[in-house]
């Protein structure tokens, strides 16, 4: 039973009441929290790099042209001849400017022409009537009054395309191209269950694919089906079996045949060779008249080719076994399509074409032209596709851009910066490069990372963090706030205290 | 110009028609159907297609390009992807229902574990890495069959190569082989599975056996699965064998409480045509051995108690059907199982932190039989080895469990492998138990979807010939055995309502900071009161 | 400001830490008014105490009044959304009941030929196998003591097609019904409308789940050895078989109890081992679907409603009809009757019935009881009832974990959820705890002038202090409580000995004065010095109120109606315990502790079911009762005998 003390001990006196001690408590809490900022920062930021954005922009001012070289080769009077020339196909551009976009006309006439240069130069020479083609040498009258139609015939084969092909495919590296045997109803019976098709690609696609080679790369496979229903009746007229137009426009049942890939991502071209169930022969193509057109074949665009094969209407079971013959036929056709589909122009009627090598499929100027199209065409989707990426990154706050992301931008750029260089050197360089830019964009824009956060905005962060700092932090603020006054007031005091104790002196 | 060439092609066929090509591709079409004791009938379908002379390909060569693909009746899309990851066998097997072994013994088609499997063996070298493939595969397969399959991910991949060794050959390239495993037992099977599944058929389902293949009632069955099996073999090529099979029960669906089938009662459908394409295309219905019935029409051949039917010579509509003269009755010890083994597995324990697994296996034979028992768990459930006990007979014996090796989970990445050899005495019952941990899950690890637990993949037990005079192990001879697949509780919080918790959470926080932080910083003063 | 009175006091020392930053040499003053403000309040608030802690007692037992009346509860609701009950059409028809007939005719003759467990089990596993469901049997002992219950358990398992089989709903019926807690009446139809079912559920393919039909034998000890067995949980007097067939995790449960020969209403049973309750969720579903499918009223036990039978309203007859017939008063005796029945069960922590045993597994389970009449309701009926539920719970995709398990049942359609009855319990263990609390705080000071009367105290010790700290003996008080457990325990193996379930006469009043007598000897043995003069008593009157309402406040969680019970037979006489001077006094309010502690004893049968609840179901009320209440009771029995 102790009593109360009178007088306590004096708290101050303790040791953990001094005023530094407490301080430093305080002090060391704030300590630890300033330290763990920085660490907090990183692991609750976004990581974000920074584009090149105005880069992007200012690539994006400058287009892309690529220099035409036309060499008169016309004697004397060439000079003059090449300046008329030269006149008359500014005003083809001036009337068309569309379909000359990208293109820096010369025309020259001086007689030693470097020839060994791969951007190659097209030479005209003074010829017969018949203007005859031979690889980069186009003989035509140089009459005045033939003029005209050299230039019609020189526009033709340097901007074949009057405006953008729809049925040209995207643009793609590597392409897929299936060959499907589809069999409408085999159970039906006179049904293909063979098709020598490996030496009938060689015969027909594989010289266009070499040719294309600078373009891209293939892959070939092909199947045989055996039941392949079409999602529509054909209507009979008389003893044949008619499709209309609209028809035409599902005539592909993606539903019912497997022709697509799942294995890759490369752009598939199909060629489909449809044989109608036996109780549906002859099976042809009406026209928007109703009446039966020609062609077996038509084209899908940016999908494929389609055949259809009325073979003879005999009804016994033995499967048919098609004959190299056919084959020649049918793949010929395909190979027409082929080239539609990669954008191989067509050469202008009335154009004789002397033998430019039996493998190559199409002449110097058709490839030329569609590497000029192709080149175009990806520069400037390349810049789009960039210009589209920096946008939607600085119009969405909270979108992760990865340093993948950040590379593929910078080697697009890279990429189209070459090209620039390039073109006025080698058509085939621009090429690639384009192409390589145009692939680095679309991956970059694609690149799954950019959607990762978008999903959890910055207001669930705070509601999850308001609870917990907000109660932690106001006792830490109005400790510190209060030590601090009773700091300054403690100064203060020392400070008018002192003079009086040297007053006393 | 397309007019012109129509000319040539009459005669072109006229030509063709009097040449016949070997073919260097081959299918094959079978139906086995067989009445089970307990009155339903299992029936197998099976599609085998031969791609000769062909094998596959190297993994070295992954970096270059590929020769083109030209097939016949090989599905292209398969082919593909075969191709694309280099992969030399391949088994999928998506399956919904328990296979119940001790009624209806051994299934035609050993792949039974219920939900989505897959493993296959690729050849290790070139580039690209087995696991790189094993991924894109599994991808590819998924958006083939609209399966799952992209989630059995390293979580559930494992290469247990002693319990799945090839079925066919693998070549010899100097560089070692190497099997992927993987199992989702949650993945339950309907009829976007079996669409895609028909298309790689070369007749899909429009014509031959492959006709029946009705998905409403194949997915009323009380069992049913699907099966893709890639095989290579040096003197054949490689061979594809897609299957279907599927236990129906006609004594559920006739009232009057008969066991009689027929086509249109089991598939609601008939053969109306045979499928062109196929070489061999046959039925076998495994004829009772007791009790008096009529089977027809009547069967091309009869021989050992099968009768077969030949799809191509008999008259179409094809409708076979097996009636018995009088009711069904449930002889009296129907569940006795007829399998030389009888598996039991559950997990013990109603706790959310803790279980047993508890595997009986009873031997029914009178001869020591020697099994490999194999577990891949995910990492959500963790085994305690040194709680591993056997008891044969209910007393605890040593010796049992041999050969065992294990890789343990890693927690949130990797599951575990178990593997051993078990040696069951004659006739007897061995059971098995250890104690597991059932882990912890972050919260993004929780399903969206409603929480009814975790599926844990089925044990399997691969029974080895035994060697007469050193008891040694020899490779499987019997089909494996798939347990039962498990159900686990995990500690889940109640994701209705995360704010109140995390709220309550943070103020619990916020509160004792706050008291201890006065106590070390409050100043204490004497105040005289009076 | 008025003066601080004795305890007061030490409230404000406890306040001489104000949190005050500024100099230590600055103005003091305004904390000091701080302070003395807090005095004031403090102060105020101390010397109304006893007016607080009245108001929540009265508060308290007022609310355990009310829990009953209609005003309080709300109406039932169907919280998951996937049961959807009552939206499928059912297929149980004539010719399934008839089949339920058939087996009922078998069942009786193998009654009368009174066959042992075991034949039965084997007639209907055999049963089971001419329905083409697998079955098994499993044959079970328990020792209690020296007696031996065996008997055998048969199951039956339909696989659910197309399903991986790793969930399970139960159908049971055990062999013996709930009426008289297993008395021996028969439950011979519930067993045929499960044999019935089997046949039944079989020819339908839409069950997501296996569905496991259980017929336990004896009441609760079989159904107990099967869930025992099924969850490989071990009790070391129980041997069981392994069970052959296995299954996956249970979810729901329905236990079928149909002893009449018809029935006019069905009966909701659901408390579960040691006061745990179903998901409420599944008790809605069931009585929606028993109303509107099948037509048949439902009840909460077997109470037939006051308001429709008036005969049945326990009123004596000496309260005037105007008030009898009053619509309030009926529906608040009819719920009364309910919410004591419940209390009944959950209390002593029985199962209310076999499915009482699952809920121990995370399993939620009923028991429909349909209650005996001479009809008009019969296997057509109870068939059709329970084919709907079953899809309802075959419907699940989850556990069941919407709606509530803390609930109390008030009709069949009515309930209380835990915040509107909860605080009754909670609201007289806080007023305990007060209680305590400010016995303990005076007990640190003691005045030197004993002799002054307390008024006068008041006015006159104002300004100087005559108030002087003292020790409490906090160790002595301690170790006299952990005595009075280790007490309890020593009661508890007496309880639980053999000798005394063999000669329970005999044994309940030796060990009733053993008890009684013991402390009275081990105080009279103690030396008690003079220092510290009644604080021994009071303090121990202190930490035992302070014990006492923690208990009462943990339990009312857990199972509030322990907790009620609690409050009942402690609330009030912990409170007034208190010692006097006369001997004679103290031995007699000693006496009276004594008996409120251990007068159980002379309960013998239900002493010797609750042991047996113990050993069996290891229940945890015996043992709650012999070492947590009769110690806290006798401790107040203490208080009074320890000397001023």
């Amino acid at each position: 039973m102790d009593p109360l003390p009178r007088i306590p001990r004096d708290p101050s006196s303790l040791f953990f009441q001094a005023d530094n001690v407490r301080r430093y408590i305080i002090g060391s809490y704030w300590l630890i929290i300033i330290l763990a900022l920085p660490l907090w920062w990183s692991t609750t930021s976004i990581e974000r790099l920074s584009l090149p954005t105005s880069r992007v922009i200012s690539q994006a001012q400058q287009r892309l042209s690529i220099p035409v070289t036309i060499s008169l080769q016309a004697g004397v009077e060439s000079a003059s001849l090449a300046f008329q020339l030269k006149e008359s196909i500014n005003e083809r551009i001036i009337k068309a400017p569309n379909r000359w976009k990208g293109l820096d006309i010369q025309v020259n006439h001086d007689r030693l022409l470097n020839k060994n240069t791969d951007n190659g130069v097209y030479t005209i020479t003074e010829g017969t009537e018949e203007p005859t083609l031979q690889d980069r040498r186009l003989k035509h009258s140089l009459q005045a009054p033939a003029l005209s139609k050299l230039v019609d015939l020189l526009s033709d084969l340097i901007v074949p395309f009057s405006e953008q092909d729809h049925r040209v495919a995207q643009f793609a590296t590597h392409y897929r191209l299936s060959f499907t045997l589809l069999n409408e109803d085999a159970a039906a019976g006179a049904f293909v269950n063979h098709w020598p098709v490996s030496n009938a690609i060689s015969r027909h696609v594989s010289p266009i694919l070499t040719q294309l080679a600078v373009l891209h790369n293939f892959t070939i496979e092909s199947q045989v089906q055996y039941h392949a229903p079409l999602a529509f009746k054909p209507q009979p007229i008389g003893d044949v079996y008619g499709i209309t137009p609209e028809d035409l426009t599902v005539f592909v049942n993606s539903a019912e045949w497997t022709l697509s890939s799942s294995a890759s991502n490369d752009p598939v071209l199909h060629f489909v060779l449809f044989v109608p169930s036996a109780a549906r022969r002859p099976l042809r193509i009406m026209d928007n008249r109703g009446s039966l057109s020609a062609s077996n074949a038509f084209l899908l665009p940016q999908w494929g080719g389609i055949i259809i094969l009325n073979s003879v209407d005999q009804k016994e079971i033995t499967p048919i076994e098609l004959s190299p013959a056919n084959m020649d036929s049918i793949f010929s056709t395909f190979a027409d399509h082929l080239l539609t589909l990669l954008g191989v122009p067509k050469l202008p009627s009335g154009l004789k074409t002397l033998s430019f090598g039996e493998h190559n499929t199409f002449t110097e100027w058709q490839l030329d032209a569609v590497l000029r199209f192709r080149a175009l065409e990806n520069a400037k989707g390349a810049q789009d596709t960039l210009q589209s990426i920096v946008k939607l990154v600085d119009q969405i706050e909270n979108m992760p851009v990865g340093q993948d992301v950040k590379g593929d931008v910078q080697e697009a750029l890279n990429a189209i910066e070459r090209m620039y260089t390039s073109s006025r050197t080698s058509l085939i360089e621009t090429l690639r490069h384009s192409a390589r830019a145009l692939t680095l964009s679309s991956r970059a824009f694609f690149n799954p990372g950019m959607l990762a956060l978008l999903y959890f905005p910055a207001e669930h962060t705070y509601a999850v963090y308001t609870p917990l700092f907000a109660s932690a932090f106001i006792p830490l603020f109005v400790a510190a706030l209060k030590e601090v006054k009773a700091w300054k007031k403690q100064r203060r005091q020392h400070n008018d205290t002192a003079p009086d104790v040297r007053r006393l002196e | 110009m397309l007019a012109s060439w129509k000319a040539r092609l009459f005669v072109g066929l006229s030509l063709s028609l009097s040449v016949v090509k070997a073919s260097g591709e081959q299918f094959d079409e079978q139906l086995t159907i067989q009445s089970l004791r307990d009155g339903k009938v299992a029936s197998t379908f099976s599609f085998k297609t031969l791609l000769k002379g062909v094998s596959p390909r190297d993994p070295r060569t992954l970096g270059a390009e590929d020769a083109s693909q030209h097939y016949n009746v090989f599905p292209l899309a398969l082919g593909q992807i075969l191709r694309e990851y280099a992969v030399t066998e391949l088994h999928l097997s998506l399956n919904a229902g328990r296979w119940n072994y001790d009624r209806w013994g051994y299934p035609k088609e050993p792949a039974v574990g219920t939900g989505a499997e897959l493993w296959a063996w690729m050849g290790d070298g070139g580039q690209v890495s087995v696991d790189h493939r094993w991924m894109g595969l599994r991808n590819a397969l998924a958006g083939l069959f609209c399966a799952s399959l992209g989630s059995l991910d390293e979580q559930r991949t494992t290469s247990p190569d002693r319990s799945f060794e090839p079925e066919g050959m693998l070549p010899d390239w100097g560089v070692p082989h190497r099997i992927r495993h993987a199992t989702l037992p949650s993945e339950n099977v309907c009829t976007e599975n079996l669409t895609p599944f028909l298309k790689l058929l070369p007749c899909k389902s429009l014509s031959g056996i492959a006709s029946l293949l009705n998905p409403h009632r194949l997915f009323d069955a009380d069992w049913h699965g699907m099966g893709i099996h890639v095989l290579w073999r040096e003197d054949e090529g490689v061979e594809v064998r897609l299957t279907f099979q599927s236990v129906s029960d006609p004594v559920r669906s006739s009232l009057g409480r008969k066991r009689d089938w027929s086509f249109r009662s089991l598939f609601d459908r008939t053969i109306d045509r045979q499928c062109p394409i196929a070489k061999t295309s046959e039925i076998t219905v495994a004829l009772p051995s007791e009790g008096s019935y009529s089977i027809n029409p009547e069967p091309s051949v009869v021989n050992a108690g099968k009768a077969s039917f030949d799809v191509a010579t008999i008259d179409k509509p094809l409708d076979v059907a097996l009636q018995w003269s009088g009711d069904f009755q449930y002889v009296s010890g129907f569940d006795k199982p007829i399998t030389p083994f009888s598996v039991q597995r559950t997990l013990r324990g109603s706790s959310q932190a803790h279980g047993q697994l508890s595997v009986i296996v009873k031997n029914h034979q009178n001869s020591t039989q020697q099994v490999v028992y194999l577990e891949t768990m995910p990492w959500l459930v963790q085994f305690y080895l040194h709680t591993l006990e056997i008891r044969v007979d209910g007393v605890r014996r040593d010796g049992i469990f041999s050969d065992i090796a294990y890789i343990p989970a890693v927690p949130h990445s990797r599951p575990a492998t178990f593997q051993g050899i078990l040696t069951l005495p004659p006739s007897s019952a061995l059971h098995l138990t250890m104690d597991v941990t059932k882990s912890f899950l972050r919260y993004t690890e929780h399903r969206p979807d409603a929480q009814r637990g975790w599926d844990l993949p089925p044990a399997v037990l691969t029974v080895l010939e035994l060697d007469s005079n050193t008891s040694t192990a020899r490779h499987p001879v019997n089909p494996r055995i798939y347990t039962s697949t498990l159900l686990v509780d995990m500690a889940t919080p109640d994701f209705s309502m995360p704010y109140n918790v995390i709220i309550f959470t943070c103020s619990l926080i916020a509160f004792i900071f706050g008291s201890v932080f006065n106590l070390l910083t409050r100043k204490f003063v004497v105040v005289r009161i009076d | 400001m008025d003066p601080p009175t004795a305890p007061t006091n030490f409230w404000t020392q406890l306040l001489l830490r104000p949190i005050q930053r500024f100099s230590r040499n600055g103005s003091t003053n305004a904390s000091e008014s701080r302070i003395r403000r807090r005095r004031a309040v403090v102060s105020f608030i101390t010397r109304r105490l006893w007016l607080l802690q009245l108001t929540l007692f009265c508060t308290g037992y007022l609310w355990l009044l009310i829990i009953p009346s209609p005003r309080l509860g709300r109406r039932t609701y169907i919280d998951e959304n996937a049961l959807q009950p009552g939206q499928v059409n059912t297929y149980w028809n004539w010719g399934d009941v008839h089949a339920a007939d058939k087996n009922l005719a078998q069942l009786e003759a193998l009654r009368d030929s009174n066959a042992t467990s075991k034949q039965r089990a084997e007639f209907i596993r055999d049963q089971f196998h001419k329905l083409g469901v697998s079955a098994s049997t499993q044959n079970y002992a328990f020792s209690t003591g020296n007696t031996i219950t065996n008997g055998t358990n048969v199951y039956g398992i339909i696989a659910s097609p197309r399903a991986p089989g790793t969930e399970a709903m139960v159908i049971s019926a055990s062999w013996l019904s709930r009426t008289g807690d297993g008395d021996g009446t028969l439950n011979l139809r519930g067993v045929s409308t499960v044999l019935a079912l089997a046949g039944f559920l079989k020819g339908y393919s839409l069950w997501a789940k296996d569905i496991v039909l259980v017929v336990s034998d004896g009441h609760l000890d079989g159904m107990h050895a099967w869930l025992a067995a099924y969850h490989g949980s071990t009790q070391s007097n129980l041997q069981a078989d392994h069970l052959d067939l296995p299954s996956g995790v249970i979810w729901t449960a329905l236990n079928i109890d149909y002893p009449g020969h018809s029935f006019s209403h069905l009966g909701i049973f659901f408390e579960g081992n040691n006061g745990r309750l179903p998901n409420q969720d599944l008790l809605n579903s069931f009585q929606r679907i028993s109303l509107y499918t099948g037509g048949v009223p439902v009840l909460v036990y077997d109470h037939l409603d006051s308001r429709e039978h008036p005969d049945l309203s326990g009123l004596p007859p000496w309260i005037p009809t105007a008030v009898r017939k009053h619509p309030e008063v009926q529906s608040y005796v009819y719920q009364a009757k309910n919410v004591v029945r419940h209390f009944s069960y959950q209390a002593r922590g029985r199962p209310s019935g076999v499915h009482g045993l699952f809920h121990q597994f995370r399993i939620d389970a009923i028991t429909l009881f349909a209650v005996p009449a001479t009809g008009p309701h019969g296997f057509h009926a109870i068939g059709r009832v329970i084919e709907s539920t079953l899809r309802t719970t075959n419907n699940l995709l989850e556990r069941l974990h919407a709606s509530f398990f803390f609930y109390i049942l008030t009709g069949a359609d009515r309930f209380l959820k835990i915040g509107s009855y909860l605080p009754s319990a909670i609201l007289i263990s806080i007023a305990m705890m007060f209680n305590g609390l400010r016995i303990w705080s005076d007990l640190a000071w003691s005045e030197d002038q004993p002799e002054i009367p307390e008024k006068q105290k008041q006015t006159q010790f104002t300004n100087k202090k005559t108030w002087t700290r003292r020790t409490r003996p906090v160790i002595k008080v301690l170790a006299i409580m952990i005595a009075t457990h280790v007490y309890g325990a020593f009661l508890f193996a007496a309880v639980t000995s053999l000798w005394f379930s063999d000669n329970p006469k005999v044994a309940s009043p030796l060990v009733f004065t053993i008890f009684a007598f013991i402390p009275l000897i081990i105080l009279c043995a103690l030396p008690s010095e003079k220092t510290s003069r009644g604080s021994l008593s009071a303090t121990l009157k202190a930490l035992n109120l302070c014990l006492a309402s923690t208990v009462i406040s943990i339990t009312a969680l857990l199972n509030f109606s322990l907790a009620t019970l609690l409050t009942i037979l402690m609330g009030v006489p912990l409170s007034i315990s208190a010692t006097s001077k006369k001997f004679a006094v103290r031995f007699c309010m000693y006496n009276v502790y004594i008996v409120l502690g251990i007068g159980w004893l002379f309960l013998q049968d239900e002493t010797l079911k609750a042991v047996w609840h113990w050993e069996i179901l290891s229940i945890w009320f015996a043992p709650f009762v012999c070492l947590v209440y009769t110690p806290l009771v006798l401790q107040a029995g203490l208080v009074c005998l320890l000397p001023q």
